[in-house]
């Protein structure tokens, strides 16, 4: 029975796609708009450090907790919806930017003879990470608020530092980028702090 | 009286397609599609006929000229492979990758049947083993379909439709083999309605989609890049960390 159950999968998957292709074609099939090229500016994510600082703001406590006590809990709530959204509205702003990007890359690649099957895929699981820690977060700042998505941010980076310290004395690593990448956003975060 | 309806019906449909074709000139741009309906078309005829002279042996001919129907069938997703991918030489080479690791994870499981059995057949009927081998096709098509998307390849008209009726036709044709294998004969009554009923529906996607021909046009911009594509993968990498350490960056400030 189980062996019939794998048969009558495969046959729904590929009834499904082929349903989908008859019905709406390929994704952004020939009409350009999803790799549509404004230019070079646009194919590259910026991130600039002055909209990273008030974008920062979003997710900063002390913005709601002045308005909590100076204002009525009406207030504080109205304020709390308001930031919840403009934190939605950022993290899809930088996915649009990273989704731009991606499309730009598999533009050019879909034409390279030079391509690189292990690279591609390893790209696409870099994309699909992203896109998934992404989809997660913006679920969390849904839910919980950005400063709830700041403080689980906090908590999981934190357990993952120590994990990676706990790795490195077990098994002296040599160099982990996500390592790297750590220790450089805590030295950023502590001078900006200290700054302050 | 339907099933003989449905049995005219088929080979009528499958006439007129390639008709279309010659008069429109293109029968050169989907050879092996085209292949694949003069096959089917002279093996409807000739099964007529074998059921006409030689009904005892109607079933022998029907299985083993399907194995050949099913040899056809992968000319038919070849066919999109090169005529889709044509003038993009990097998702090719990709395609080419990726359908090959596809390719050898399902022909190992028939081989691996197949060494078990006396018969040299992937499965203990042919019932089963065409089953089989439309399983390989469905998953290689499935893989290609998914690399166009991925790629966003634009597909024609004319190609948009052989996917779509093949596609249709190798999902229903492994439902019914399933039911036919799990229900036994009992599904044979239905079987004999359903099967050729899917296939004309099939029929008549190929009519509508390749009426005229529809050659595929890419409206998109061209990328021209000077750099190689290491270049461009490591820029895109380095692009995806940014965008990674901003957010985090962003939270966590």
């Amino acid at each position: 029975m189980s062996i019939q159950v794998y048969f009558l999968a495969t046959a729904v998957m590929l009834l499904f796609v082929s349903l989908l292709v008859t019905r709406s074609g390929l994704r952004r099939q020939g009409d350009g708009e999803g790799y549509e090229v404004h230019g070079d500016g646009e194919t590259s994510f910026k991130g600039d450090s002055l909209v990273a600082e008030l974008s920062a703001r979003i997710f900063c406590p002390e913005d709601s907790e002045f308005v909590a006590s100076q204002s009525c809990a009406n207030v504080a709530r109205t304020f709390q919806l308001e930031r919840r959204l403009l934190a939605m509205e950022w993290l899809r702003g930088v996915r649009q930017q990273v989704n731009r990007v991606f499309r730009f890359h598999l533009k050019a690649a879909r034409q390279n003879p030079d391509i690189a099957p292990l690279g591609e895929l390893r790209l696409g699981i870099d994309f699909l990470a992203f896109q998934l820690a992404a989809a997660l977060l913006y679920a969390v700042i849904r839910v919980r608020g950005p400063l709830g998505a700041a403080r689980l941010v906090h908590v999981s980076l934190g357990l993952s530092e120590k994990f990676l310290g706990l790795a490195k004395d077990i098994v002296p690593l040599g160099s982990t980028t996500v390592g790297i990448e750590l220790l450089d956003l805590d030295r950023d975060t502590n001078q900006r702090r200290a700054a302050r | 009286m339907p099933s003989l309806v449905l049995w005219v019906l088929g080979p009528i449909l499958e006439c007129l397609i390639v008709i279309r074709a010659v008069k429109g000139k293109f029968l050169k741009e989907y050879r092996l599609f085209y292949f694949y309906i003069v096959w089917v078309l002279l093996r409807d005829l000739s099964l007529l006929a074998v059921y006409r002279a030689w009904a005892a042996g109607y079933a022998y001919v029907y299985w083993y000229s399907q194995f050949f129907s099913v040899l056809a069938g992968c000319g038919v997703v070849w066919e999109i492979y090169k005529v889709a991918l044509a003038n993009y030489s990097g998702a090719a080479r990709m395609a080419r990758s990726v359908l090959l690791f596809l390719f050898v994870i399902t022909m190992s499981r028939i081989l691996v049947i197949a060494v078990d059995n006396h018969k040299w057949l992937p499965g203990q009927t042919t019932l089963e083993a065409e089953r089989e081998f439309r399983v390989v096709q469905s998953v290689v098509l499935m893989g290609l379909v998914a690399l166009l998307a991925y790629y966003a390849i634009p597909i024609g008209r004319n190609l948009k439709g052989i996917m779509a009726g093949y596609g249709i036709f190798l999902a229903t044709s492994l439902v019914q083999l399933t039911l036919r294998d799990f229900f036994g004969d009992t599904f044979q009554y239905w079987w004999q309605y359903i099967q050729p009923s899917t296939y004309i529906a099939v029929l008549l996607i190929w009519c509508h989609t390749l009426w005229t021909f529809a050659p595929v046009q890419d409206l998109s911009p061209e990328v021209r890049i000077e750099a190689d594509y290491q270049s461009l993968a490591l820029e895109t990498r380095k692009q995806l960390k940014a965008a990674g350490s901003y957010i985090v960056k962003v939270i966590r400030s």
